[in-house]
């Protein structure tokens, strides 16, 4: 991390440079006397710490202020204020734009080391802060991950215990028909025989017949269609499945928009809810044909499937002994298309719902849950410049709002 | 006696699959798509055997099993789960609504031959001779009251300083509940039944509160045996169950079974404790035999009924887990035809046996040879690391 010193006086540049060196960590002290040269540097060094002098010619050090923090990426520089101005409006105006701290002139050695050290400190602590945000975005997506996982999971064991279990069911009617038709392969030999007597056909008929009984016939030959049929229903399960699965899979992170069926990516997500919802509410779908929205798919089916699956907790949480209900519209309105998912479970508290999209906002458990499903939710809609809006009336119920922008709009509009 | 299952699942398809199973065997089997619809099944036929899906809409697997066990409890409780977090599954177990369970995707031969097993051991432990006998022990809910309140807050869903403060209301077993946990086997040092729970479950303490409560509250005077004794072979035997099992099987002992050792026994302690002339009588003919009366056969003709039989039958309305009642009713047949889990059988019957020679040697035990071959050893070299052990 290296250090900038902004300011038109050599004078006051070396005298910075000489104390930042001997007191303050850092990894290089850039020195500049030339505010234009400023926005150039920010670019090319690391810097972590910008001080930065007030007066200067062509351009003062609050215009330069406003100027860097214009800049999304260069939110976390520390910039410190150099000033001799002792008028409160300047001084007011450093803070609002941004400024973090600011150093009188001129300068008194210990005055300017404390407060920079500070600077280097804060400085450090907000690398760290990122990192642990980073951390814990990367686990919450790993979290939702997992719950993908076990939803998919739960959703193919049925279909596979069913269709294994038939398929040995099957094997084991099969040798039963065999074995009788092995018996009235025998039967038909000896009818084309001269030497055996009529007496001796029908004492063999007979003898099959008990042993079709026996080996339940009737039953296995009745079920041998509806087995078949329960079975391939169970392979046609689990092939949608993947096939929904293959959706999120070739979407994976890309951020680039592409057009997509906004009611196909409510089906591939509700297919991985399925099972979770399915012991908590019925859902109703009301899908509109709409327009193809600007989107990544594989990213608003984790967007949707976080909003189903609060609605889940929140139903479930309520333990009413009744299924809840979920109702999930698609519809197009101006240039975008709208996904409404509503639940009918105990809704937002009032105070709580501005706050729902910010990160760690939570009302689980500490350790159940990260708080930034629904931040995370938020980031990724608006990345596709869409909106997430959220409506609840306490006691009955949430609404949400996926608006994505229609394709045909957002590509030629 | 017929054999009757009643299978509930949501799903027709698994449903079908496991009536299919049963197609040529002479089970009756029954299905329910609902806890609702196999309420009203149980109302109107006899059940034997209810096999519930864990996951259902409305009434779930454990509410089901629940109200069939308050309602029907008789019955033998089985959840057959694809996925449910090993916390659902376990809750089943603590409050002994489900004895065991079984996992999708299954394998239909394998369900069908441990579903046989079950009845024929239902047979053992459940019977008309075996009930009417249980029946007649007196007091049977005050030798084990402490347990008792326990489990009437696992089912209130009380939480576990509640739990804990129950078991402290008798400082005699809240010590000897501490003394096992503190025991080399647990390898914990704690001075609070609440820590306890925390570290070890409260379907293990739960069971180490039945056994201590027991051996607490029974009056053992038939020579050679005494209350510190039993109590010592209990521990004993559950320590060894324990070090078999890493020693001969390479794994750690099951949750489910790590107090299967301290509860093989039960239905021993009961017999001496209820009916001291009689066995006073039973051991001097089986001590003068020298061997040639099994001491079954002469329980058989005293009582009616084993000590295992009775011990599995106590276990399993005390509502234990299905391997701990297995492991006491077959303690002194690890390989009988009825067995599931013959591992832990076999480790509980060596174990028990070697607890015994150790404590009272002189006193002739049960030793199935064939025992070794299951868990990949021979007797001597079994003796021989039993040897070495004790020397450490």
């Amino acid at each position: 991390m290296k250090i900038l010193v902004v300011d038109d006086e050599k004078f006051n540049l070396a005298v910075a440079r000489d104390l930042l060196e001997a007191h303050v960590e850092n990894q290089g002290v850039i020195l500049c006397n030339d505010p234009d040269e400023v926005m150039n540097i920010l670019a090319l060094e690391d810097v972590g710490i910008v001080l930065l002098d007030i007066i200067m010619p062509k351009l003062d050090g609050i215009a330069l202020l406003k100027i860097i923090r214009s800049e999304e990426k260069y939110q976390d520089i520390q910039v410190v204020m150099f000033t001799g101005l002792a008028d409160k409006e300047s001084f007011r105006q450093c803070f609002e734009y941004g400024a973090n701290d600011y150093i009188n002139k001129p300068i008194d050695p210990t005055e300017f080391v404390v407060r920079m050290q500070a600077a280097a400190k804060t400085r450090k602590n907000v690398l760290k802060l990122k990192q642990t945000q980073s951390y814990l975005v990367q686990a919450e997506k790993l979290m939702s991950l997992g719950e993908l996982a076990a939803g998919v999971a739960h959703e193919i064991n049925n279909p596979v215990g069913f269709i294994n279990s038939n398929l040995e069911t099957m094997s084991k009617y099969l040798d039963k028909a065999k074995d009788i038709i092995e018996q009235y392969r025998k039967l038909g030999r000896m009818v084309l025989d001269a030497d055996v007597s009529r007496e001796e056909l029908v004492l063999l008929q007979q003898r099959i017949i008990e042993n079709e009984t026996k080996g339940k016939l009737d039953r296995v030959l009745a079920d041998f269609k509806p087995i078949i049929t329960e079975s391939r229903d169970g392979v046609d399960r689990v092939a949608k499945i993947v096939q929904s699965l293959r959706n999120f899979a070739r979407s994976g992170n890309d951020d680039a928009a592409t057009s997509n069926d906004m009611n196909q990516i409510v089906e591939d997500a509700l297919l991985i809810m399925k099972n979770e919802i399915k012991y908590v509410a019925v859902v109703e779908e009301n899908f509109a044909s709409v327009n193809l929205a600007l989107c990544d798919k594989g990213q608003v089916a984790q967007v949707m499937i976080n909003i189903l699956h609060n609605a889940v907790q929140a139903i479930k949480g309520q333990s009413r002994g009744e299924l809840g209900k979920i109702a999930i519209d698609t519809y197009s309105e101006g240039e975008y298309v709208v996904c409404r998912i509503s639940d009918d479970g105990p809704g937002i508290k009032p105070d709580h719902i501005n706050r729902i999209f910010d990160p760690f906002f939570t009302t689980k458990e500490i350790g159940s849950g990260t708080g930034l499903g629904l931040s995370i939710a938020y980031g990724i809609i608006k990345k596709f410049a869409g909106e997430l809006l959220v409506k609840s009336e306490y006691g009955a119920g949430a609404t949400f709002w996926i608006k994505l922008p229609a394709a045909s709009e957002a590509k030629w509009g | 006696m017929g054999k009757s299952i009643l299978l509930v699942d949501d799903e027709k398809s698994i449903l079908a699959s496991l009536d299919r199973l049963f197609f040529d065997s002479d089970f009756e089997v029954s299905l329910a798509e609902s806890g609702e619809e196999g309420l009203e099944i149980l109302a109107n036929q006899p059940i034997d055997i209810v096999i519930s899906d864990m996951r259902m809409p409305v009434m779930d697997g454990h509410q089901f099993l629940r109200k069939v066990k308050e309602r029907f409890p008789w019955t033998t409780r089985i959840i057959l789960s694809g996925y449910a977090s090993e916390n659902e599954l376990f809750e089943t177990i603590i409050d002994g609504s489900s004895s065991l369970y079984l996992l999708k995707p299954w394998d239909g031969a394998e369900f069908k031959d441990k579903i046989g097993r079950i009845f024929e051991a239902r047979e053992m432990y459940r019977n008309l001779s075996i009930l009417e006998f249980a029946n007649k022990l007196e007091n049977l809910s005050m030798i084990t009251g402490v347990y008792n309140s326990v489990c009437r807050l696992i089912e209130k869903d009380a939480d576990v300083s509640a739990i804990a403060r129950v078991i402290e209301t008798d400082p005699t077993v809240a010590a000897s509940v501490l003394r096992v946990v503190n025991s080399a086997f647990y390898n914990i040092k704690t001075g609070s039944i609440i820590q306890a729970i925390t570290y070890l479950g409260l379907p293990v303490v739960k069971s180490i509160v039945l056994s201590c409560n027991l051996l607490q509250t029974v009056r053992i005077q038939v020579p050679p045996f005494n209350l510190s004794r039993l109590a010592r072979h209990a521990t004993h035997t559950n320590m060894l169950t324990a070090a078999i099992y890493t020693k001969f099987l390479g794994r750690r002992l099951p949750d489910n079974l790590a107090t299967a050792g301290l509860l093989h026994n039960i239905g021993f302690v009961m017999l001496l404790h209820y009916f001291p002339e009689k066995c006073k009588i039973m051991l001097q003919k089986y001590l003068q035999s020298d061997n040639s009366l099994s001491l079954s056969a002469l329980e058989k003709e005293e009582f009616g009924i084993t000590h295992a039989e009775l011990g599995g039958h106590l276990l399993d309305w005390w509502g234990l887990p299905y391997p701990i009642v297995e492991c006491a009713l077959f303690h002194d047949a690890p390989l009988h035809s009825a067995v599931i889990e013959t591992e832990a059988v076999v480790a509980v019957h060596l174990a028990s046996h070697y607890a015994w020679a150790a404590i009272l040697p002189k006193l002739p035990q049960i030793l199935n040879p064939d025992a070794f071959r299951q868990i990949g050893t021979t007797q001597q070299q079994f003796e021989q690391w039993l040897h070495d052990e004790s020397k450490e």
